[in-house]
């Protein structure tokens, strides 16, 4: 599980989502068991957007509930399954 | 409403975070010894502009008050805010969770708002691209943030404001919290102002007023109430807050007054967004009004502290209003100038004067001026220069008229049963 895109998902949680680390793990539900709120999802997506220059949309956000759904769907987007952003 | 149905509302608690010092006891020592705050400009590069000084506070830690979710979430003017609001509502002694917290609210002064991060993310929206805006811009930046995080920090319920007049901002805020309680609508207010106006785009748009002082090869002498070699204004950050409670509140829970809030006033010039009416007519009718709403007399006041901003517009303008309201009196109540050693915080700066009026009260003691060496000729009264001065004040009256010509005033008073 630990490549370079966990561990920048990892430093985003526990940097500016104040996620604590020992949270942090596959099959955490983002919002029952990392404590994301709704606008601490908007948070991630934007920060997504920035370290992986990918899109992120809102129904992909809407549709990932683990951290292992996010970090599959960030992989996916960097082995260009979906143009990237510009 | 009428006057007997109004209640005492009494000042309990005080925090500061001047340029000149961290907490109230370093900002007051240093304002009684004419230190002042003012230096280089290191929070960005200057070097573009005539004026590179200003009043920056140094050595506030957030994280001593704010958890570090929400410190680094939040602009400057939000950590000046707290940081001042934190030391006052210690300082009252205030046990929040024996309070009905419905009945505790808070109003700052702010003029600006979180301009730091909405420059930052105009270089983005317009360099990356206007979709690559940060989600936390419009929490960052609108200026009720300041009073908002006081609420969620401390689980304040009560009424909740940011009040924007510029440089009157904090005076205001203080009037509108007092009458919060005054008038029944809250027990207890958390009040004062912040301000954090030292960013590039915004120290540029002061410059292109040419309304700053470019003394910069003396910064602490550029601010100069009432002196003729004064050049102009010292733009500053700070923050500083006061604990107004209604008086049967303190006293069922014992609490320390330093002063009673028995005046305010509100007017507008209704002539220029930066020049001052200049006969000073606004002025002397906020001060005028706000003696009546104290229920006394010119004579009474024992200290007015100036709103003094080191311009000739402004010293002028304040003296001639002073001269008005007080005739033969105004000759004989000493006055003096905070933003001396501050320079001018905008919407702190009320707060922070309103700090130095209850301690002039509480202390026995004046501040005095700072730089005053060479008064101008027009202005001719008694501005306490350069030494502090020990007397007994038991009313003072503060000064606040912003741009726009927006004018507060308030009058405390040593506490009496």
């Amino acid at each position: 599980m630990a490549d370079a895109v966990f561990d920048k998902v990892e430093a985003i949680l526990t940097g500016d989502l104040h996620v604590p680390q020992e949270k942090i793990r596959p099959e955490a539900d983002l919002r029952h068991d990392l404590g994301l709120d709704s606008f601490a999802a908007v948070e991630l997506a934007y920060s997504l957007e920035e370290t992986f220059s990918v899109k992120v949309t809102d129904d992909e956000m809407a549709s990932v509930k683990t951290l292992g759904d996010l970090l599959n769907a960030v992989r996916a987007r960097l082995a260009g399954q979906s143009p990237p952003a510009q | 409403m009428s006057e007997s149905t109004k209640r005492r509302v009494v000042v309990t608690g005080l925090g500061a975070v001047a340029p000149n010092g961290v907490g109230v006891a370093a900002f007051w020592q240093a304002t009684l010894e004419a230190r002042s705050g003012i230096s280089a400009i290191t929070a960005f590069d200057a070097s573009p502009f005539d004026s590179r000084i200003a009043g920056q506070v140094k050595g506030l830690d957030p994280l001593a008050f704010l958890p570090p979710q929400v410190a680094r979430k939040v602009d400057r003017f939000v950590h000046l805010g707290i940081g001042a609001a934190s030391e006052a509502l210690k300082d009252s002694g205030l046990d929040l969770e024996r309070e009905d917290r419905t009945r505790v609210g808070c109003i700052l002064g702010s003029g600006l708002g979180g301009l730091l991060f909405h420059e930052e993310q105009i270089v983005v929206g317009y360099g990356k691209g206007l979709p690559r805006l940060n989600p936390l811009c419009v929490s960052r930046i609108t200026p009720n943030a300041v009073a908002s995080h006081v609420a969620i920090h401390y689980g304040l319920l009560g009424p909740n404001l940011v009040i924007s007049t510029a440089c009157a901002s904090g005076t205001h805020g203080i009037g509108e919290s007092f009458r919060k309680v005054q008038h029944g609508e809250a027990d207890v207010m958390v009040t004062g102002g912040a301000e954090a106006p030292l960013t590039p785009f915004n120290f540029g748009a002061y410059a292109a007023m040419k309304v700053l002082s470019k003394r910069n090869d003396a910064p602490e002498k550029a601010s100069r109430p009432f002196d003729r070699g004064r050049d102009g204004f010292v733009l500053s950050e700070g923050g500083a807050s006061l604990i107004l409670e209604e008086l049967d509140h303190a006293r069922r829970r014992g609490a320390r007054v330093y002063a009673e809030l028995i005046g305010y006033s509100a007017t507008s010039g209704a002539h220029h967004m930066v020049i001052p009416e200049p006969t000073g007519s606004d002025a002397a009718l906020a001060m005028r009004l706000a003696l009546a709403d104290a229920r006394i007399g010119p004579a009474d006041v024992g200290y007015i502290n100036a709103h003094g901003t080191s311009t000739h517009a402004n010293d002028v303008a304040e003296t001639k209003a002073i001269k008005d309201v007080f005739g033969d009196h105004a000759r004989r109540v000493p006055i003096s100038a905070t933003k001396s050693v501050t320079g001018h915080s905008l919407g702190a700066a009320g707060a922070i004067e309103a700090v130095a009026c209850v301690l002039t009260i509480d202390r026995g003691l004046i501040h005095p001026t700072a730089n005053l060496d060479d008064p101008d000729p027009e202005c001719d009264l008694d501005y306490v220069p350069r030494v502090a001065r020990e007397a007994k004040v038991d009313i003072v009256l503060s000064n606040s008229f912003g741009f726009g010509n927006a004018n507060a005033c308030l009058v405390f008073a040593r506490f009496a049963p």
